[in-house]
């Protein structure tokens, strides 16, 4: 119902800002953009700033009296606030898409260690301004922190009198502050280790855009500081910076202790989601055959995840295999599209190619193929082939169509089609082949649907041959797109040979 | 849709974001006091005397140990938990004992405590015990105070300004 609600907001967006503009896709890029834009803005603000007890507030004021500088400081701090926002959102959008299980635990359980780290960063940022925010801040950090056994009330000292402000307090928080922005740097290196080409930078379209909103804020709501800190009264009523120290006031509404159990469970419960039952058959992982596998590297080049390594062949001097790690597998079978041994033109009883998924061999594939188009052409009919993926618009659902024009068949990703399997379904009697993919910014396999596209296009080995291309078209069609799938079969329908060619 | 349509669309969302981004970084505000409250903070960071007394070692004691620690004396370094008492208008609002820090027990007792109190004119009682040898032994400090509402008024106990500080 969730991931329903998505996906139809994911296909409205794409529709308004064109699939590879569309902001919604690009969650965790415009996450690092906006760490980026923070880093710089960052670096700007901190030439003028003055790392002392007595000059810190003035220097902040000073850079926020002057006309950009003022902006830099701004964007320092909404920046930073749109980097936690977006890390909250990409988590969200990954869970109700359900991309945090099997192969993917690891992506997802790093992938929570970024939240704490921005909002410590921006916790330790707070102090830096030296304003009533900022004693909030330090004695809320202060209170909550050093109710830990071990840490002490001692930690609190620091921040409750204006004796306790030091110059050399003040050059340790910089530290601080610099040091968990590189470490937030390596946990999302840490997060991205096991994607092959991540995505780390937004369209420039989209980056631009958003760069400019946040220079927009800038312009027409500078950050300002509050007043100078004054540890003798209680500063009241103070703003919260709600992403990073809105868990102070429950601090302060319950106990510190309290607010640490509520922290850690949260915590705990994200990173435990992985492993949660759920009533789901398990994924197989991808499995190589020997015989057939020629030690090509396609798979290896094309695999998403790195689950792919080559080894030497166990039975040919001078060869190599595929050899698939079942933790990285996400059983796509991008590999098998990829493989030159899944022709179905292949003279064997049973099609066994170098890399199979078992859930769904390529030989049922091609059985099923040849047997729908079989039937079909015994009627007389010449049916559309729509090829389809199990993450896109549901192609084996089209209840508009009438039963005997369309043969549809939906795969993992529409990768896992072996670009010959077009050339043979307009052989054993296919009007056209259309494959609905859903779209090189919307795949679920994050290749998939480009590398499919190459593939048709020759553009990628394995290629379609180019006297089968004119009957073959693409469309990109993700969760939730089935009507323009439907408009589409349609249209082919009534024009054939004139559809939009891969 | 038409071009200028879908771009203004567009405009409106990325400005939606931006206006999330800007109202949520400082509203609503949040506040910790009423507007007749005040706060009042213990904070010490104090080493208690030490809980024993240090002895003289026998001869045989001695000859026990290692040539280089025959030290004359025996000198447990556990040091009292402190204990502290204050009264707000005679009536105590805080009695509890802080235990030194460190595995040994060696180290300073670390005191904090936050309590929001009704601005006005209060009598602030305050005593400290740092000797368990000598548990009925306080020191002590008693102030009448005008409290502004949103004040601060901070309990610290410091032996080298005079013991016990309310300011």
């Amino acid at each position: 119902m969730l991931a329903r609600g998505l996906y139809r907001l994911e296909l409205g967006l794409d529709r308004l800002f064109g699939a590879e503009a569309n902001p919604s896709r690009q969650l965790g890029a415009l996450a690092m953009w906006s760490f980026w834009l923070s880093v710089a803005s960052g670096a700007y603000a901190y030439i003028g700033f003055e790392t002392s007890a007595e000059g810190a507030w003035r220097s902040v004021h000073a850079l926020q009296e002057h006309p950009v500088e003022g902006i830099v400081r701004s964007l320092h701090r909404y920046a930073s606030f749109a980097l936690i926002a977006l890390t909250l959102l990409h988590l969200a959008v990954e869970w109700i898409k359900g991309r945090y299980r099997d192969f993917r635990w690891f992506s997802w359980v790093t992938g929570i260690v970024p939240l704490p780290l921005a909002v410590a960063c921006g916790m330790v940022g707070y102090w830096l301004i030296a304003d009533t925010r900022s004693q909030y801040v330090a004695a809320g950090i202060g209170e909550w922190i050093g109710a830990l056994p071990g840490v002490g009330a001692g930690l609190m000292r620091n921040f409750i009198t204006d004796e306790a402000i030091s110059d050399r307090l003040l050059s340790l928080i910089i530290f601080l502050h610099i040091g968990l922005s590189l470490l937030l740097l390596l946990s999302v290196w840490v997060h991205l280790a096991r994607l092959v080409r991540p995505r780390t930078w937004p369209a420039r379209r989209t980056a631009a855009a958003f760069g400019a909103a946040l220079l927009v804020l800038c312009v027409l709501s500078p950050a300002l500081s509050t007043a100078r800190a004054d540890f003798a009264r209680v500063p009241d009523p103070v703003p919260i910076d709600w992403l990073i120290y809105g868990v102070l006031p429950l601090v302060q509404v319950t106990t510190p202790l309290f607010t640490w159990a509520a922290v850690v469970a949260a915590v705990l419960v994200l990173g435990t989601l992985p492993w949660m039952p759920e009533r789901r058959p398990a994924v197989l992982s991808a499995i190589v055959d020997p015989q057939n596998c020629n030690g090509c590297r396609r798979c290896f080049d094309d695999c998403p995840y790195g689950a792919i390594a080559m080894a030497p062949h166990p039975r040919r001097r001078n060869r190599q295999i595929a050899v698939v790690a079942a933790d990285q597998c996400a059983a796509c079978g991008i590999c098998v599209g990829a493989c030159p041994s899944s022709s179905p033109f292949r003279s064997v009883s049973e099609l066994v190619t170098g890399i199979d998924l078992p859930q769904r061999p390529l030989d049922a594939i091609r059985e099923r193929l040849a047997g729908a188009l079989a039937k079909a052409g015994a009627r007389g009919a010449r049916p559309i082939v729509v090829i389809g993926c199990d993450h896109g618009a549901r192609v084996e659902e089209l209840a508009p169509v009438p039963v005997e024009s369309v043969v549809a068949l939906s795969l993992p990703c529409s990768a896992a089609l072996p670009p010959a399997f077009a050339e043979f379904a307009q052989r054993a009697g296919a009007a056209h082949v259309l494959v609905a993919d859903c779209g090189p910014d919307a795949c679920a396999y994050r290749f998939g649907a480009a590398f499919t596209r190459e593939r048709l296009q020759g553009l990628r080995e394995p290629h379609l041959r180019a006297v089968a291309r004119a009957d073959v078209s693409c469309i990109a069609a993700p969760a939730g797109a089935e009507d323009d799938l439907l408009s589409m079969i349609a249209k082919l329908q009534g024009q054939p040979s004139e559809a939009s060619h891969a | 849709m038409h071009r200028l349509a879908r771009w203004s669309l567009q405009a409106v969302l990325y400005a939606a974001f931006a206006a999330a981004v800007g109202v949520f970084s400082g509203w609503p505000p949040y506040r910790q006091l009423g507007p007749e409250q005040a706060l009042l903070r213990l904070s010490l960071l104090h080493p208690g005397a030490p809980l024993h007394d240090c002895r003289q070692r026998s001869p045989e004691e001695l000859a026990k140990l290692p040539a280089h620690m025959r030290v004359a004396q025996d000198c447990p370094r556990e040091r009292s938990p402190v204990h502290v008492r204050v009264t707000l208008d005679d009536r105590p609002v805080i009695d509890e004992t802080f235990a030194p820090s460190g595995l040994a027990r060696d180290g300073a007792a670390a005191a904090y405590r936050r309590l929001v109190i009704p601005a006005g004119t209060h009598r602030i009682g305050v005593g400290v015990n740092d000797d368990a040898r000598h548990a009925e032994v306080f020191r002590t400090a008693d102030q009448t105070l005008q409290i502004a509402p949103g004040q601060v008024v901070l309990i610290d106990f410091d032996p080298r300004r005079g013991g016990v500080l309310i300011r």
